[in-house]
């Protein structure tokens, strides 16, 4: 006997946060440090979570994916500015706010070339999951699935490393752009 | 017991600084060693990151070296500093005359000769370089250098270098940095590399492997890896007692790291000079 699932409107649904936060830890090993961090006006997490390996910032759209991808952004410069009293607030038992930074995205919905347009502006890797709710408002299944990550621009830019020179003291040493990326990109691999 | 404590403490005073005040015949200094003459004796230490830490390196390879019984001759350029080789050497530095080299002579060890341009001028330098180029034995000069990238490029001694590096990706660029413009000056000698505070031997040595293979790569030199050298308390108390760690008699992982690098120095300087 099969089973027949219905998609269910977010409207009326409890709990999307603790749903989709029990996914990241059955499916992905991750724990989760904090719900609802921060708020609207500075910028808001829905999730502060973290594998060992990067820290995540999970933000679960609920209405328009526009209106979410600004808040993860505000969300991520909120993170950034507020690190220092974060570290001091979150052991590094529960969670290394030292470990590279990734965002997150949960939509129902994404606009087309999603990937490339975050490629081309974010400086962080965003990863994003496309999820459905199914069953009953009572009970609800979620479906997600895993559409893929923008590995944003990890390069510094021009700046940057005019000013990475200056702080290392090696401006005399003739180092090209080229040349500065291509040690950093050699001692990453 | 208190007593007893006491007098074991005492002993173990006497055990660390052996010192020898009688004078030395220079002769001595010269020993039995007959090897090849010439610039790969001396070695300029230079550690972009922390002048403290540069110091600390060289006045413990200073006497491992001596420990080995090469005769050791260093100049100081940090001297004027408070990073310099004397204070971490203070306890072992004999009284000294205006514009002589500071002298530590310890028990049956050949006399490590400290200069340094805040007593002697530039040209002393020189003078000692071209002891070093006459000298008939396998002797040591080795200079603690102003880590600066200028200092680096207006030196005009023709010397192996020691580098001395964190493993963060900012500290091997500042590193990269003087190997290109050692490399720019025109034949240079070997380059060696030490990494500095970590205490993982696997992860130094994975470091280096990509550190090297890109230098190999880029600028098509080969630089060799001496070692690692961790940072535990025994350090921070040599230095603040101004005790050589390596007179100390505790245990140390600091103090092995040390000697495995000053180790690695005197086999590859063998097995180079059997080599050619």
């Amino acid at each position: 006997m099969s089973r027949i699932l219905k998609p269910v409107s977010l409207q009326g649904v409890e709990y999307v946060h603790q749903i989709c936060a029990q996914y990241f830890m059955e499916e992905h090993g991750m724990k989760i440090a904090e719900y609802n961090l921060g708020n609207t006006f500075t910028g808001n997490i829905d999730l502060l979570a973290t594998d060992g390996e990067s820290v995540f910032l999970v933000t679960i759209n609920k209405k328009d994916f526009a209106g979410a991808l600004l808040r993860s952004f505000m969300g991520l410069r909120w993170f950034n500015e507020n690190l220092d009293f974060l570290m001091r607030v979150y052991p590094p038992e529960d969670i290394d706010l030292d470990l590279p930074v990734r965002l997150i995205i949960l939509s129902q919905e994404f606009p087309p070339e999603i990937h490339s347009i975050l490629n081309d502006v974010c400086s962080v890797p965003v990863q994003l999951y496309r999820y459905e709710l199914l069953g009953s408002v009572d009970d609800p299944d979620i479906f997600i699935q895993d559409i893929g990550i923008s590995k944003g621009s990890e390069q510094p830019a021009k700046q940057d490393l005019d000013e990475l020179r200056k702080e290392l003291g090696i401006e005399d040493a003739g180092l090209s752009d080229e040349e500065i990326l291509e040690f950093q990109s050699a001692m990453k691999s | 017991m208190e007593e007893r404590s006491k007098l074991g403490r005492g002993l173990k005073e006497i055990s660390q600084v052996y010192l020898s005040d009688s004078t030395r015949d220079e002769i001595r200094r010269a020993g039995d060693h007959k090897t090849e003459p010439g610039p790969r004796t001396i070695i300029r230490v230079c550690h972009p990151g922390s002048c403290l830490v540069q110091s600390f390196f060289l006045t413990n390879l200073a006497l491992e070296l001596a420990r080995n019984q090469f005769p050791v001759f260093v100049w100081d350029g940090l001297d004027s500093s408070r990073a310099g080789i004397e204070p971490l050497m203070k306890s072992l530095v004999l009284e000294q005359r205006e514009n002589e080299a500071a002298t530590v002579r310890l028990y049956g060890l050949p006399d490590i000769l400290i200069h340094g341009p805040g007593r002697h001028d530039a040209d002393k330098l020189s003078d000692l370089v071209n002891i070093i180029h006459s000298s008939d034995n396998d002797c040591y000069l080795l200079v603690n250098a102003d880590s600066s990238l200028e200092s680096l490029m207006n030196d005009k001694i023709h010397a192996e270098h020691i580098l001395l590096s964190g493993i963060d990706e900012k500290s091997l660029l500042q590193c990269y940095a003087h190997i290109r413009v050692i490399q720019g000056k025109g034949s240079p000698c070997g380059i060696f590399i030490v990494f500095d505070g970590l205490n993982d031997g696997k992860m130094a040595q994975d470091t280096f492997n990509r550190f090297a293979a890109f230098i190999e790569k880029k600028l098509q030199f080969t630089i060799y890896y001496l070692g690692y050298l961790s940072h535990d308390e025994y350090l921070h108390r040599s230095v603040e007692e101004s005790k050589p760690l390596m007179l100390l008699q505790d245990r140390s992982e600091t103090k092995d790291n040390m000697t495995a690098i000053s180790r690695n120095l005197i086999l590859f300087r063998q097995n180079h000079q059997k080599n050619s």
